[in-house]
């Protein structure tokens, strides 16, 4: 239910709430007016009563014409009175009638008190009747404030019911009320609750539905609109992290372009001297050695010139993916230049280069290179060099492993050398 | 979690139905049962209603009724301890009033104007109270008749000793009136209407009407304990409901009298306007007592000296606590 069908309930409400007082107060009034009539007429006998008791006290003795007289005139207005009684319940019905009927007897006993007192002559039942008289009028007296004690009762208890009535009305309404504004409040706030935490997400790049824990037509219309706008922006909005990503992910790409030969899709030399600048400086900080074989492809002019370029192309993506099945997941393969390669072995000392240099000579010795169904026998020569304190930089060790190369080609090729330290010491 | 909220719901009911069964059925055991000689006439009307109607049921005691003749004789019930409870017309109260003091008047709960009637043969051709001097009048002694009587002859100067005095039960009296054993008798109501009935156009109403109000009381022998007191209360309780039942229902209430004593409707219609039924206790009922007490003084109906205290023979204890505004006293 909407907020406005929700103001617009409470309004009906109120009103109906308002009907209903003002029938209560209607329905007491009249009510009351009816228990205050019976009230003013039971004070009205009440009154005459008085007057006819009165008068047949002030009358004992001889009747006279014009106490008679006067009496009756009483007595008149008496029975006008009792007979414009108002609506009365069963129970003061009965007392009316008795009433009635006392009156009844009351004429009758007054005029053969009226006829004895002509005659003189009946003292003792003129006088026992006039008891009689009295005790009809005090019978009556004794209806009438019943009666009056009964119209009183309705009074006090018209009034209580109108009280308790009106009290639970209020209590009604207060609780009607009550219920009303924290309703209203609990969907103003936990939608508003929603919206903001809506917004939050946004803010931080998470374009979320927001979903209302408290149904309303209005805050329901405007988060549809949210929604749709957050959806729109979330299709046309790149986030930071996601460019972010995406510049890291070219510059990777870029770099490993920029360190990789395009033609082996191994390390190329800048990349080799990064790596290279990198272990070599860890030598200087860790008491371990690093190795490093230079390898170049015997007679590698003569493959291009016999077989071609493009296979002299596959002669070295070849010879790379024998060197990385053949060298430790930590060793680092490097295209230096042509035919010529490179392999730092961290950790590794020269009984382990040497290892690795016969390991990649006999795979190559074991499995000959097959290009367009051509076997090729190829072999390498590898020019050693165990880094030790002596070598100041990086390159000092290369030089070395060049140099180491360079005597193992002139010693035939398919070979290996180590440089030792009189080739360093020239190279320095 | 909605099923086991009814389920609940239904076991609490049950349980609580059955509890208030159990402690009804067990009231109904323990409670202590009363006897009550009802005169059998119109004027108890309220005691067959709260029969009918179940009221005493509702209320603390288990009640008998027992039908008598007359309130004279429910009197002697009570007082030889065969009732607990009987109903009695002021006349009675007073004459036995000046013998005894071991009974008590509860409530007055009826009363009328016109129940005790005299009726002449046309053949003693009474037309005035003068006329009736020398006849021989059928009476029921010591009950409101005799009051009415000594009244009516005094509206005329005369006594009963200027009248033959024969006295009957009042179920004999229409009889004796018919057998021409007397000429006037004195009948209360239904034996007025039977007398009516039986000779026709040979009976004549005499006009009595408003001499005596007769006042229909609930009496007892004196509530010494207050055991005896809340089985007053109780009865009174449900008379009170009865009467509150004739004033809404008065039409069902004709209805169910009518079944009860084995009347007819006719004489239903002709009694019914002059009856009305109220549960009171006040100064009216005394002062009717008392200047009922001294006309018999005067008029030499009994014998004694001293007039009793009526106000000593009025408890007004267990109306209080059923009705305290029907109590003026």
């Amino acid at each position: 239910m909407g907020l406005t069908q929700r103001l617009y309930l409470f309004t009906v409400a109120g009103f109906g709430l308002m009907i209903i007082v003002f029938s209560i107060l209607f329905w007491s009034w009249k009510s009351l007016n009816i228990a205050m009539e019976k009230v003013d007429y039971t004070q009205r006998v009440g009154e005459v009563v008085d007057q006819l008791q009165l008068h047949i006290f002030t009358r004992q003795g001889a009747l006279s014409h014009q106490k008679s007289d006067t009496w009756l005139t009483e007595q008149k207005r008496f029975t006008e009175v009792i007979s414009s009684a108002p609506a009365l319940t069963a129970q003061q019905q009965t007392l009316q009638n008795s009433i009635m009927s006392q009156n009844g007897s009351l004429i009758i006993l007054f005029k053969q008190i009226q006829q004895l007192s002509d005659q003189y002559t009946h003292n003792k039942i003129e006088a026992h009747l006039n008891v009689r008289l009295l005790t009809q009028i005090e019978l009556i007296r004794e209806d009438c404030l019943q009666l009056a004690s009964s119209a009183e009762s309705s009074l006090r208890y018209i009034m209580r019911k109108l009280f308790y009535m009106l009290a639970l009305v209020l209590v009604l309404t207060f609780c009607g009320l009550t219920w009303g504004v924290i309703d209203v409040s609990r969907v103003f706030k936990s939608s508003i609750k929603d919206i903001q935490y809506g917004i939050s997400d946004i803010l931080d790049g998470n374009y979320k539905k927001i979903k209302l824990s408290k149904k309303s037509s209005e805050f329901s219309e405007f988060v549809e609109k949210f929604n749709a706008m957050s959806k729109q922006l979330a299709e046309t909005t790149v986030s930071r992290d996601s460019l972010q990503a995406l510049v890291e992910g070219r510059t990777e790409a870029l770099r490993i372009i920029s360190n990789t030969d395009p033609l082996t899709n191994i390390a190329n030399r800048r990349a080799l001297y990064e790596r290279g600048e990198i272990e070599f400086s860890r030598t200087k900080r860790h008491p371990f050695k690093l190795a490093l074989l230079m390898i170049d492809c015997d007679f590698f002019k003569k493959v291009n010139d016999s077989y071609g370029h493009l296979v002299g192309d596959q002669v070295l993506q070849q010879l790379c993916r024998t060197f990385e099945k053949e060298i430790r997941d930590v060793d680092f393969l490097a295209r230096y230049g042509g035919e010529e390669f490179v392999i730092l072995l961290p950790h590794c000392e020269e009984g382990g280069a040497i290892e690795t240099a016969k390991r990649l000579q006999l795979a190559l010795k074991n499995a000959p290179l097959l290009i367009n169904k051509i076997s090729l026998n190829v072999t390498i020569s590898i020019g050693i060099a165990i880094n030790e304190d002596k070598y100041a930089t990086f390159e000092a060790l290369l030089n070395d492993a060049d140099n180491a190369l360079f005597v193992a080609k002139n010693n035939g090729r398919n070979r290996f050398e180590i440089a030792d330290s009189r080739l360093n010491n020239q190279t320095n | 979690m909605r099923l086991i909220v009814i389920l609940i719901v239904l076991v609490v009911t049950v349980f609580v139905i059955s509890v208030y069964n159990d402690k009804s059925k067990a009231s109904a055991v323990n409670k202590p049962t009363v006897t009550i000689a009802v005169s059998k006439t119109p004027l108890s009307a309220p005691f067959y209603i709260a029969e009918s109607q179940g009221f005493f049921d509702q209320s603390c005691v288990n009640v008998v009724i027992n039908d008598v003749i007359g309130g004279k004789n429910s009197f002697e019930q009570v007082v030889m301890g065969n009732a607990d409870f009987g109903t009695s017309s002021g006349s009675v109260i007073v004459f036995q009033g000046m013998f005894r003091d071991d009974f008590v008047s509860l409530a007055s709960f009826a009363q009328s104007d016109n129940d005790v009637k005299l009726i002449s043969h046309v053949k003693a051709n009474i037309i005035d109270s003068i006329d009736i001097a020398g006849k021989r009048i059928g009476v029921t002694k010591g009950a409101s008749g005799e009051y009415l009587l000594s009244t009516y002859l005094a509206l005329s100067g005369l006594t009963i000793a200027d009248v033959k005095v024969h006295s009957f039960s009042a179920d004999k009296l229409p009889q004796a009136l018919f057998d021409h054993k007397v000429d006037v008798i004195v009948p209360w109501e239904p034996y007025a209407f039977q007398t009516i009935q039986m000779l026709n156009n040979e009976a004549k109403t005499l006009n009595t009407k408003n001499l005596n109000t007769l006042m229909f009381n609930l009496i007892s022998r004196r509530l010494d304990s207050t055991e005896k007191l809340k089985k007053a209360t109780c009865v009174l309780h449900a008379l009170n409901d009865a009467i509150n039942y004739i004033s809404t229902n008065p039409d069902n209430a004709r209805k169910i009298i009518i079944t009860r004593i084995g009347a007819t409707q006719k004489f239903i219609d002709w009694v019914w306007p002059d009856y009305i039924f109220k549960l009171s206790l006040n100064r009216s009922l005394l002062m009717n007592l008392q200047s009922q007490a001294s006309w018999m003084l005067e008029s030499g109906l009994v014998d004694t000296v001293k007039l009793p205290d009526y106000r000593l023979l009025l408890d007004t204890r267990a109306l209080k606590k059923v009705n305290p505004m029907a109590v003026r006293l």
